[in-house]
Parts: structure tokens; sequence; C-alpha cells
């Protein structure tokens, strides 16, 4: 059986059984037994809601840190526009971008270029393409992982294509070890993420194959540091201009690409649509599933709310992260068609491809006889009967109908339910360490 | 072969109601995929019942959606209340409607929902009654392995 890397660990000690992570999981992967958090690390997709939902700090992202950075020689910052919309207005991407190489990079490279790359792959790869539709981005590793666990049927429509971030790795890498002589693997390429889920993805792709990036640190992680570094500065002339690796310029396309519907913007050869939010993403999937969702191309799916500004390590509120994006794009000297003119340029056909194939992931679990489980499926829908149907989660599980499903498959006891068992509050007092006095009621007469 | 029933559930069917339309297909697709059926064949299912469903919905007053896992198979039975088809073998045929305006105009009707049914089942029947209704039975072989 595989072990699943996971970007989130959980401290139990600081787990205080608050039950908000039970009720967030999409995916139903965490319970509260005795007052302490359990999550099966098969079904976790490191979405990181439980992360932000998590009032006790018992869940701590492993994003890497500046010790690890320095081990390189070389340190290339990989930079998405999300980043871009997290400081105050009056910092614009030159300033984030002298920050970057004031805290001690040698080299940033934003993923303009590559996004455009990817819009082209995805037109022409759609060209040839005869298997069910719509496809689906691989660019959120949120998105890849639920296919793989709730869709497995699904996982050949996740498009085969690298994400920009990928692809902006393997030239960062090649470019500067060619311009400088320095060995590939002293070269550093470290991702700023804006979410847990790209830690995993970069630790353990989806697909097997590894990934072109070294590192990953959190926007929350270099926040300070790279604020304190932006406002010592003197502001220098290239204010209000976007400076890609020193050197060029970038387009407005690229700045969309941190909100829900910028890629699709740019995808004027299909039909495609865009969807954000576990919830609304499992909807739209349930209707492919089905056959439901006709005449769409391809889908660009974020787990976050409005894509990856929505991220569990950005700083600034999402939406005002995405009106600043828009206040950007009014102020930035449009690239756009130097950035294509570019992106036509190095454009590869059948250069952009995912090699290995992306597989179900399998849950732990289902290997019992299936009559047997039909047996199980008729129980728990006798069962869920008998219960509240409040979804009050002090069974230790997110939902009435869960908790049957746990009854069933025997992995929690019918009176683990507080209106079921006779005891099951008195117990729940003591994990909560709840002593109230006995309530007396003076009679009235 | 054996039709012996290891699991059945019906579930009734408003003609019309689009608004709950495709909720059958859903709740049948969420029961097969904890049974662990391998995840092709319930996507066939999912297929075939969303559109025995939405025929229903399309064209019938009322309908009875009655769904059966067996040993070995996957059986839907649909039986409906509704004008019946007066014209099997041009039902049949691809592109061939016989919705509404209003239907079309709402995107449905592009006359693929029984051929699509018959190409994703193993075994397809249908009996209609013209001004009575329509009784469509489909089967989905399992082949363990």
């Amino acid at each position: 059986m595989t072990t699943y890397v996971h970007a989130l660990e959980f401290d139990t000690e600081k787990c205080a059984g608050r039950l908000r992570c039970v009720r967030v999981c999409p995916t139903h992967a965490i319970r509260v037994k005795k007052g302490k958090v359990r999550v099966s690390s098969s079904l976790c997709i490191d979405c990181g809601n439980c992360l932000v939902a998590c009032p006790e700090g018992t869940i701590k992202p492993r994003t890497d840190s500046w010790e690890d950075v320095e081990k390189f020689k070389f340190k290339v910052a990989i930079v998405s526009p999300t980043l871009f919309g997290q400081f105050p207005v009056a910092i614009k991407p030159a300033h984030i971008i002298d920050g970057l190489l004031a805290i001690g990079f040698d080299a940033v490279h934003d993923i303009s270029i590559e996004s455009e790359l990817i819009n082209i792959a995805i037109q022409d790869y759609l060209d040839e393409y005869d298997g069910p539709l719509p496809l689906i981005s691989s660019t959120c590793p949120v998105v890849v992982r639920l296919i793989q666990v709730a869709y497995p049927d699904m996982v050949g429509q996740i498009i085969p294509i690298e994400p920009p971030r990928e692809i902006a790795g393997r030239e960062a890498r090649k470019r500067y070890s060619e311009e400088l002589g320095i060995a590939p693997k002293d070269i550093g390429v470290i991702y700023i993420t804006p979410c847990p889920a790209k830690i995993v993805s970069i630790k353990q792709p989806a697909e097997g194959a590894p990934s072109n990036l070294d590192l990953a640190i959190g926007i929350n992680d270099l926040y300070n540091p790279l604020l304190s570094a932006i406002t010592h500065r003197e502001r220098d002339e290239r204010a209000g201009k976007i400076v890609r690796s020193k050197t060029g310029l970038h387009g407005i396309s690229f700045l969309h690409m941190a909100l829900t519907g910028g890629q699709s913007r740019e995808l004027s050869r299909i039909r495609p649509m865009s969807v954000a939010q576990l919830p609304n993403i499992i909807r739209v999937f349930e209707d492919i599933e089905k056959g439901k969702l006709r005449n769409i191309d391809f889908i660009e799916a974020y787990s976050c709310t409005a894509g990856c500004i929505g991220g569990a390590f950005t700083v600034d509120e999402r939406f005002v992260a995405r009106a600043k994006i828009y206040q950007l794009v009014k102020e930035a000297q449009d690239g756009s068609e130097h950035v294509s003119r570019e992106a036509a340029r190095l454009y590869k056909k059948g250069e952009y491809f995912i090699r290995q194939q992306f597989k179900p992931r399998p849950i732990q679990g289902r290997r019992i006889d299936w009559t047997e489980k039909i047996r199980r499926i008729k129980a728990k829908e006798e069962f869920v009967k008998l219960l509240p149907r409040i979804d009050c989660s002090l069974c230790g599980a997110p939902t009435c109908e869960v908790f049957a499903e746990d009854v069933a498959n025997g992995r929690s006891k019918p009176e683990d339910c507080v209106l079921v068992g006779e005891n099951r509050l008195e117990l729940l007092r003591k994990i909560y360490a709840m002593d109230y006095p006995e309530i007396t009621r003076e009679s009235e007469d | 072969m054996t039709d012996e029933a290891l699991y059945k559930k019906t579930f009734s069917v408003q003609g019309g109601d689009f608004e709950k339309a495709g909720e059958i297909s859903t709740r049948i697709k969420e029961i097969l995929k904890s049974t662990g059926i391998k995840s092709t064949i319930i996507r066939r299912v999912a297929i075939a019942s969303f559109e025995a469903e939405m025929n229903v919905v399309i064209h019938a007053n009322s309908g009875r959606f009655e769904f059966t896992l067996t040993p070995d198979s996957i059986i839907i039975v649909v039986d409906d209340k509704g004008p019946g088809i007066e014209n099997i073998e041009l039902a049949m045929k691809e592109g061939y409607s016989t919705a509404s305006d209003e239907m079309r105009e709402m995107g449905f009707g592009a006359g693929m929902g029984l051929p699509n049914i018959k190409k994703t089942v193993d075994d397809f029947k249908i009996e209609t009654t013209v001004g009575k209704g329509t009784k469509l039975r489909i089967k989905i072989n399992l082949n363990h392995s």
C-alpha cells in the first residue's frame, strides 16, 4: 500500500476536539475520537480546509524553511500572480520582485510565459483528442487528488499537460545552469506557494513523476521579511512596470491567472468553464459523471474560493486581493503581445506533456466481499433512520449520514451518538473537562 | 445467471420537475460507489440512469424508477405514465426527438436519450402504449473478475 505524503501535520497534543476540521473536510477524512483528531491518509486530498478552520493551531503545514533554501548555491523564486495581490496597493510587482532579490533570492521567475504556453498546449491537445469531455485542468493539486480519490473513472479526463509552475521550474533550472555554468543540482528552484497542496505536489506528484521544483515556501512565511525589505528600499523608476526575471515584461493575462476564470478567458478556440470551491466542484463533477454536463471542452477548477488568491497561505482577504489584482491589471503596461509572441516562439508542440499517467488512488479497506458491502449499505440505511439528522458531530463524524456509515462498517459504535448512547454525554463532559455544578431549580409555588 | 435481488430501491420521478432532475441517478451512483463495483461500470450506470430519468422528466407526467442489484447485474426499470412513443424505430434513431420546442430551447430533446441508453447498456427492452406510458428495462452486467 502506498504511503501518502501530506502537507499538513496534526499535533494531537494540541487538539482540543473542537470538531471544526471534521465539519469542513470535503472527503470526510477526519474524525474526532475521545476528544482527539484522527485523519485517514488515503482520503486526505490536502485542501487545507482543516488548517484554516482549526482554532487551536493543531494543524501545521510542512512548508520548507529558509535554511533549506540556503543549502542551494543559486536560488530562484518561482512566483505566481497571487503573490502580487497580497501587498498594499502602492507596492507594485516590480517592488515585490526587488524585495525577493533583497531577501536573498538570486533570480525571480514569474510564470507568465508558461501560462501562455500551456494555453496553446491545451488548445492543441483538444484539437486531436477524441475521448470523453470535458478535460480538466491539472493545475490545482487538490482537484487532481479529489478525482483520484472520489471520481476514479475521470482520471483520464485530467489533461496531461504540466501546470505552469512545473514548466517554469524546468526552464529556470535549465536557463541558469546554462547561463551561469552552475550544476543543475546546485540550483534551488523554490515555489512561493499560496497553499499547502502545492507542497505535496512537489514532494509527491499525483502522477508519480518527479517534480521540477525543489522546495515550497508559503507566502505567509515570506510576507514579513519581504514587506520589510520592500519598504526599506528606495522606490526605483521601475515602479508600475512588471518585470520577469529582471528583463522582460509580462502580460495582463498572467495577472488574471490568480483568479477563477483567468485561464478560461484566454482559451478562445474552445468552450471552457471555470469553477471554484470544493462543494461547487463536486456538483460539477457529479454532472460530468452522469453525462449531464454537455458542450464544455475544458474546466479549470480551483479548490479555493475565487481561485489561488483564496489559498490558505495567502495574507490578504481574497476578495480584497482580487480587487487589487484588477487594479494592477488596469495600471499594468500590458506586455501581453510581447508574451504571446515569446510564447509562440518558444512553443514546441508535444513538449509539455506529463509523461506518467494519472491513476485512481486505491482507498484502504476496499478489499472485502461486495455482498458484505451491500449488507453494510442496507445496515447503514436502516440505522440512519434512527438518527436525529441534526449533524451535531458529537459522535466525532461530520454528519449523521457519515456516522451511520461508520457504524455499519464497524468503525464506530451506535452508542457514540448522544441520543442513542446512555452514557455518551457523561463521557463527553469528562473528555471536554466540563464540570458543571448540578442545576437546581427553585420550585415555583 | 440469476436475477435474485441483493438490493432494491424504488424512487418516484415527477414529470416536468427539472429542479430535482438527476437526483436519482446521483443517489444510485453513491450507493454503487460504496459497493466497490468497478468505476467504469458505475459510470455506465450513471449515464444510462440519468438519461432514463430525464426521459420521464421531459416527456411524461410521472414515473416509477426501480433499481435492483443482483449478484451479476444491475437492472433498472423505469415505468412512466405519459404519452408513450408512437414510433419506436424513429425514437431509437440518433437525433430524432418529439420534445416540445420549449424543451429544445432549454437544451433538452437532442434526440440522443434512448440511443445513448442502448449504446451504454448490455440489455435493453422497451414497451410502450400510446396515450398510456412507456416501460424501459435496462441491464448492465457486472462481469466480476
